[in-house]
């Protein structure tokens, strides 16, 4: 139902003539504290409206491109752009049949082949500022990211086993904006990932190594109680852009400037 | 040939803008990335109107002359190995504001880095530590070797400001190159190399003290992750590209 408002509010913002594909949600507007801010800066950052697919790309969606674009079949892909795990959850199924693995997320790609998708689609990847301000959503509100019962749950999600079957991209919560699978369902890539910066020493990363990255000494963190955030960013900070990771999946953004601010 | 000790890391006023330039020896061979980071398109333009002159003559004899003189970028990628990392698509700008596709890089071997003009903390470091290091690797692949710079602040770094940065630090074009390309095409280079980056403030960007080593066909001999690491490495690896054995 909230889903429903916060489009009608969205599309009325848009304004007559302007058309959201149905596929995707508007993002209103909207302030929200990154984990990570630099020293002296305020602690919010603004994220402007933007659209944002309402499921994430599923086997049937990215099984369908890599038909019209063979240079991401598994069998065709380059090395330097995925590793060998590449859509390796295909074999033994057949990614565009809904009673198999069809309907389910995509995971298993790249970084570079999720560009590739959402490019092809007229569309790109969110920013982490962007998928970080989606995801803060409940069902009934846009901002539950201090909410402890919508934390908990979060990180319930993220305490279940990797290996379990992937539910069908439909078949988790809607929430406030529209969007479903944001938690529950896999990790998601965002176009900026390799803005999260570690040392190579896990145990250092609080103090980040200046040897290593130049400015690295001003990067502190905002809400180190934030422990979901905490693991979304040392899991952005494990991959690089040719990882194929069973639980890694995406979903696509495009930007929307004509919204104006939704944020109740 | 051993590298010494490199100094201690500049201070913000920039002493590596007094470190000698580089070699003094210069290879004719080194001819390919010369001639695009001079102007690859306007000679391509002038060869293509040669071509169609010739064409026009034998058209009916060797129609397939010009193509195998002059192959498409999709036909430079296609001859890379697979794990070059030219096969990126995108299109990029020298400091003299000529385009450039990556697969243009391929024939010179190239030590690569990440930086940004204005960055006043580790940048002059790298870049001194790439002087010293192009200075002391000895062989073929030395004499052929190109530094790249990729700006990571492609807003402020205009291929004007990139040229006048290489007048600043004493950088010879024949030897040094720098890149200019759309914000999402650098993020794109950046993560291929593993390069992380995030801009803090408006005017300073934490990046990657990363120094790669490419060979002349764009695929990885070795990565230096950081500051702390021994510059001899990497003169070691320049000067193994030169055994095919060892490359």
């Amino acid at each position: 139902m909230w889903g429903v408002f916060a489009a009608g509010l969205a599309a009325f913002a848009l304004g007559a003539g302007a058309v959201v594909p149905p596929d995707m949600a508007p993002i209103g507007a909207g302030d929200y504290t990154p984990l990570y801010k630099e020293e002296g800066e305020a602690r919010e950052v603004h994220v402007e409206a933007f659209l944002l697919d309402r499921l994430p790309v599923s086997n049937a969606d990215f099984a369908a491109f890599t038909r019209e674009d063979p240079r991401w079949a598994p069998d065709r892909v380059k090395p330097v752009f995925a590793d060998a795990g590449y859509l390796s959850h295909w074999q033994g199924h057949d990614p565009m049949n809904p009673e198999d693995i069809a309907n389910q997320p995509v995971t298993n790609v790249s970084w570079f082949a999720a560009r590739a998708y959402c490019r092809a689609r007229g569309k790109r990847l969110p920013s982490l500022d962007e998928w970080e301000w989606a995801a803060m959503a409940s069902e009934d509100s846009p901002r539950a990211g201090d909410d402890p019962a919508f934390q908990a749950r979060v990180l319930d999600w993220y305490g279940t086993p990797a290996f379990a079957r992937l539910p069908d991209v439909a078949d988790t919560w809607e929430n406030f904006w529209g969007v479903r699978g944001m938690h529950g369902a896999t990790w998601e890539l965002v176009n900026d990932f390799n803005t999260a910066l570690v040392s190579g020493e896990s145990r250092a990363d609080s103090e980040l190594d200046n040897s290593l990255f130049c400015g690295a000494g001003a990067a502190a963190a905002v809400d180190p109680s934030d422990y979901a955030a905490f693991m979304r960013y040392a899991f952005r900070s494990s991959y690089s852009a040719t990882s194929s990771i069973r639980s890694l999946g995406f979903r696509c953004a495009r930007d929307l400037v004509e919204l104006e601010t939704t944020n109740p | 040939m051993k590298v010494p000790a490199l100094s201690p890391p500049p201070r913000h006023d920039g002493p590596a803008r007094h470190v000698p330039v580089v070699r003094s020896t210069i290879v004719e061979r080194r001819g390919r990335l010369d001639y695009f980071a001079q102007g690859a398109r306007a000679a391509r333009a002038i060869r293509r109107k040669c071509h169609a002159t010739l064409i026009l003559l034998v058209v009916a004899v060797l129609p397939a002359a010009s193509w195998a003189a002059d192959p498409s970028q999709a036909e430079q990628a296609a001859a890379l190995p697979d794990l070059s990392l030219y096969h990126l698509e995108g299109e990029w700008r020298t400091q003299e504001g000529t385009k450039l596709e990556l697969p243009d890089l391929a024939g010179r071997p190239r030590l690569l880095s990440f930086v940004y003009t204005y960055c006043e903390h580790t940048c002059p470091t790298i870049v001194a530590r790439l002087k010293a290091i192009a200075d002391h690797a000895e062989g073929e692949s030395a004499s052929n070797l190109q530094v790249t710079l990729v700006s990571l602040d492609p807003g402020r770094d205009t291929p004007e400001r990139m040229k006048a940065y290489m007048a600043e630090q004493g950088l010879d074009a024949r030897d040094w190159l720098m890149l200019h390309g759309d914000p999402d095409e650098v993020l794109g280079f950046a993560a291929m190399l593993g390069v992380r980056y995030r801009p803090m403030g408006d005017s300073d960007i934490a990046h990657s003290n990363m120094i790669t080593l490419l060979d002349a066909e764009g695929v990885v001999r070795y990565q230096s992750k950081g500051l702390d690491d021994d510059p001899q490495a990497i003169v070691e690896a320049i000067e193994a590209l030169d055994d095919p054995d060892g490359a």
